[in-house]
């Protein structure tokens, strides 16, 4: 059978905090952008959408540049 | 084992029953043609212009060396399966490979195509030379319909589909150029090089009139041209040749090619509609007349930055409501208008006007700024004002 | 080789057999490929019959000139719904239904690599085509702006048009995860013995169509999501006024376009490249050429998508690159059509159904792809680009290519899957019912295409009305026929006559080394391979 090893995490508790980190991640991805589609088609005004994009980058950049700080 | 024979007899019994029955149906289509329907069509429409006639050329061309491979490709595979069955007897051979084969059907097919692509190159050089034209045109694709604008003689217009609803909805028999009619086609002169400058107002349409083997996407924000030099008069339509939306079956071309006398009548009689429709300069508006027309001015053009509310978007778009050039001296409001804003030396995103509006529309939307909203100066600024103020 | 002892140290198997869910909770939370293969399988052929629908009701209104039952934004929801279904839910994965059915058993694996995002990666599509079929009921209805969904027009239109962005996002994600478990299945699980060189070519082909997915799908998820940032966002990228250019959509859209194509029907080379040696009694000629030529196309797909944008306005150069590299794409397709046919010489043929149908294929795939070089030849195609002429070719290299692969492929390995043999008289039927309307449905379009005759439009001049109506009663007939297949599998499967371990004669990879039906679990230990 394949033996190709795969264990960068090494225990099974740590890739599973790490899937999760990941899951984590991509949903809120695609959560910001149907809060933007939905947010900029009820309210009407142009600059909604770009709000929640920029709002959004910043957010996962503090997330991320706060996580490695408070390391 | 029975169940196969049975099944491969009752198959070639089909197949000769279909084949007959496809080249009845052929036949009796083709026959059909004598109906008021115009005949079953094979091949591209008869070409009238030079690269019309190279494009008709090489398709016959290449269609040609297609059939003769498909042809001899395929007789050797029918002939394998009548040749090469088990029912037969045939034994199986066991080769499996070889290189020499191999590389003379990998050569062979790519000299093939070194013969199609010569004359290809050719017919692509020339379609895309489009300088030294005799004349040039402007078409705007718009949902849905064609704008032509001949921006050397100064005119130009709108051409719609001229087919009645009541013909689309099947309430009255179609007529014969059922959905390749419009109101006003486009015309040129025969034998002159045209070059056709090709935009669109809202999404992509494109310009295609097949007997003159031109296809040109209209992009919206984007000009692309083309040439063509009809050398046959006569009336050629085309259609739309990309999804445009609801009506995108429903916005033909047409373009009728006259000879160069024909076409010297019909510019001048478009030149003068053109003037004709022109305002007067040196017509007296009445103030409503006037401000009606001011509103329009002033939504096509001015409302984008200072709002319809007139408020503005300061401090980038100054609001005209109650501001102190809409409702100061006429001078510095048409000075403001006329000539734009330039601060330090810069330009400034309000333009001079006098280039893209005529005298009238400048007095039109001036008057109407200045009577608008919570603005009441009360005065009306004619257009005979405004050429003065321009000199 | 498959039957397990129970003190084997793989005896677990026959536990787990125990612990298996019945009835509905089976099928949603299998990770058996047997059972995901059926389930892509049977989700694709549904899809087939709606997506047909939707073509019968686009014939219907194209049967006579006017407008009889349909209004015409309406209709271009029919022809974008129609291509998105036929393309997204019913090609691609019937494709990976045989993958998953038919990738481990002749490799000699026991699943695929990733038994449980296999599941993921069907359960996603059914999701996905409920969100489309939504998008009916919308206001605004369905996108209709072409499966192409050109900028601008995609971007001015309704709510129907998110849903599709988000479905096409969702069905992205399914071929992305389904092509990564392929390639490290096919790499990684194949039996001892079995070098990549002595791979069934069905294998190889999956391999490739598997990495074409991984490169393009995510293009694809670019193009879809700048629609939809210019539409809700403000952002320009397809707006001139902005900043932005509507090409540029293009670009991006068939730089994923072209090589989908590929994707769509290297597994039908890889099929009928199966059939036809297996009915032949002969191995597959110029195998390493198969490869070979394979990998040439795939890498070449990459080169070629300005084809589909020959009137955009671009330089001649490009024109002339573009032009040359799809032409150049029919030399290593060729070289695969006269593999077969050399295949076939002095083999020692029978015409059971598959081989009937990989026999079509060759015909009229090859058909297709004579008029795909016509459309290659820029000039020429600056006549044919966006008529009638492009649906025919598209049609006939995914129809009577893509499809009339499949259905060979079905009717080849049902026996091994359910373990019983289908009708074969009416399997002889199906066959030439197909052929024959098919033909009748399509080869009138390149006429059409010719004379001028747009594509996408609801109605039409009075010329082109006698080829319409002979394409619209073609469609019907080959509509109707497909009905053939579906009670011919499904009274097979019910109560057809046993089937052997190996029904096919030539038959020689792997899975016919199982017997009828293939048992749940194959290869736990895997097969030596010589």
């Amino acid at each position: 059978m394949a033996n190709t090893r795969f264990d960068p995490a090494g225990d099974a508790d740590s890739r599973r905090a790490a899937s999760r980190r990941t899951a984590l991640v991509l949903s809120s991805i695609a959560v910001t952008f149907f809060a933007g589609v939905i947010l900029a088609q009820y309210s009407g005004a142009p600059g909604v959408g770009i709000a929640v994009l920029g709002f959004a980058i910043l957010g996962f950049l503090i997330v991320a540049i706060g996580r490695n700080v408070r390391k | 084992m029975d169940r196969i024979k049975v099944a491969q007899r009752v198959g070639q019994a089909v197949r000769l029953v279909a084949k007959t029955a496809l080249l009845a149906a052929m036949l009796a289509s083709a026959l059909m043609a004598s109906s008021a329907r115009a005949a079953l069509e094979y091949n591209l429409q008869p070409p009238v212009t030079p690269i019309g006639e190279q494009i008709f050329d090489l398709h016959v061309y290449i269609m040609w060396i297609c059939v003769v491979i498909f042809v001899g490709v395929f007789a050797v595979m029918f002939y394998s399966i009548f040749a090469h069955r088990k029912s037969q007897g045939h034994q199986a051979a066991q080769f499996h490979e070889n290189t020499t084969v191999e590389v003379v059907w990998t050569v062979i097919p790519f000299l093939i195509l070194m013969f199609m692509a010569l004359p290809a190159t050719r017919t692509i050089l020339a379609m895309k030379d489009t300088t030294v034209p005799d004349m040039t045109i402007k078409v705007t694709g718009y949902q849905w319909k064609w704008s032509y604008d001949y921006i050397d003689q100064g005119f130009g217009f709108v051409s719609n589909l001229k087919t009645p609803h009541t013909q689309i909805y099947n309430q009255e028999p179609k007529g014969e150029h059922y959905l390749l009619e419009v109101d006003q086609p486009m015309v040129v002169p025969v034998g002159k090089r045209i070059r056709v400058l090709i935009t669109a107002g809202d999404v992509i349409h494109s310009w295609w009139v097949p007997a003159f083997g031109v296809k040109q996407d209209a992009i919206p924000g984007f000009v692309r041209d083309a040439w063509f030099r009809a050398d046959k008069p006569g009336i050629y339509r085309g259609q739309c040749a990309e999804l445009c939306g609801k009506e995108h079956g429903f916005m033909p071309i047409v373009v009728e090619v006259l000879p160069a006398d024909q076409y010297a009548a019909w510019a001048d009689a478009q030149k003068k509609k053109a003037t004709a429709a022109a305002d007067d300069p040196a017509r007296i508006w009445d103030v409503k007349e006037l401000t009606a027309r001011g509103e329009a001015v002033y939504t096509a053009n001015c409302a984008a930055c200072h709002q319809a509310n007139g408020k503005g978007v300061p401090p980038a778009f100054p609001p005209l409501d109650g501001s102190k050039i809409a409702t100061g001296p006429v001078a510095a409001h048409l000075d403001v208008v006329l000539n734009g804003v330039v601060r330090n030396g810069q330009a400034t995103a309000m333009v001079a006007w006098k280039n893209t509006l005529s005298p009238t529309e400048i007095a039109a939307v001036v008057t109407y700024e200045r009577n608008a909203w919570g603005n009441h100066v009360g005065d009306v600024v004619q257009p005979s004002q405004v050429a003065a103020a321009g000199k | 080789m498959s039957s397990i002892p129970h003190d084997h140290a793989g005896g677990h198997a026959h536990d787990e057999h125990a612990h298996h869910p019945g009835g509905i909770m089976r099928w949603i939370t299998t990770t058996n490929h047997k059972d995901i293969g059926t389930l892509y399988l049977w989700f694709s052929f549904i899809m087939f019959l709606a997506g047909g629908c939707l073509a019968l009701t686009i014939r219907t209104e194209l049967f006579e000139p006017g407008l009889q039952i349909v209004d015409p934004e309406f209709f271009n929801s029919l022809t974008t719904l129609h291509g998105l279904i036929m393309i997204f839910g019913a090609i691609m994965p019937a494709a990976v239904g045989f993958a998953n059915w038919q990738v481990p058993l002749m490799i000699g694996a026991p699943d695929m690599a990733f038994a449980r995002m296999n599941n993921w990666s069907f359960w996603l599509l059914p999701f996905a085509v409920t969100l489309l079929f939504t998008s009916f009921f919308v206001p605004g209805g369905a996108a209709a702006g072409g499966w192409t969904l050109y900028a601008p027009l995609s971007v001015q239109a309704g709510m129907g048009m998110d849903l599709t962005i988000f479905a096409i996002h969702i069905m992205g994600a399914s071929s992305i995860m389904g092509s990564i478990n392929i390639i490290t299945t096919i790499l990684n699980l194949r039996a001892p013995g079995m070098t990549m060189m002595k791979m069934p070519l069905f294998v190889w082909t999956w391999l490739i169509t598997a990495y074409l997915l991984i490169a393009v799908m995510p293009v694809l998820a670019g193009a879809v999501t700048m629609l939809l940032t210019d539409r809700h966002f403000g952002t320009s990228f397809f707006n001139a006024a902005g900043g932005g250019d509507p090409v540029m959509f293009q670009h991006i859209f068939w730089f994923f376009g072209h090589p989908e194509v590929y994707i769509m029907i290297l597994p039908s080379f890889g099929i009928v490249s199966t059939i036809i040696p297996a009915f032949s009694r002969k191995p597959l000629f110029g195998y390493a050429s198969m490869v070979y030529a394979t990998s040439s196309i795939a890498i070449l797909s990459f080169l070629v998508w300005a084809h589909h944008m020959f009137t955009v306005g671009m330089p001649a150069a490009g024109q002339l690159f573009f032009m040359y590299m799809t032409m150049l794409i029919a030399v290593p397709t060729g070289v695969k059509v006269f593999n077969w046919i050399a295949t076939m010489w002095k083999g020692s043929m029978t015409f059971e159904t598959p081989m009937l149908f990989a026999i079509g294929f060759v015909f009229l795939f090859t058909l297709g792809g004579f008029t795909g070089l016509v459309l290659a030849i820029t000039p020429v195609d600056i006549q044919l680009q966006d008529t009638y002429y492009v649906v025919a070719h598209f049609h006939y290299v995914l129809v009577a290519g893509s499809l009339f692969a499949f259905f060979g492929g079905i009717y080849y390995w049902l026996p091994k899957w359910c373990g019983r043999m289908y009708n074969e008289a009416m399997g002889v039927w199906h066959f030439w019912l197909s052929m024959i309307f098919f033909n009748i449905t399509f080869f009138p379009m390149h006429f059409l295409g010719l004379a001028g005759m747009p594509r996408r439009v609801p109605d039409y001049a009075t010329q082109f009305t006698d080829w319409n109506m002979v394409a619209s009663i073609g469609a019907f007939g080959f509509g109707l026929s497909q009905l053939l297949l579906l009670y011919n599998v499904v009274t097979c499967i019910r109560s057809g006559p046993p089937a052997p371990a190996k029904p096919w004669e030539g038959a020689d990879t792997l899975e016919w080394t199982l017997p009828s039906p293939a048992p749940y679990h194959t290869f736990e230990t895997p097969p030596h391979v010589h």
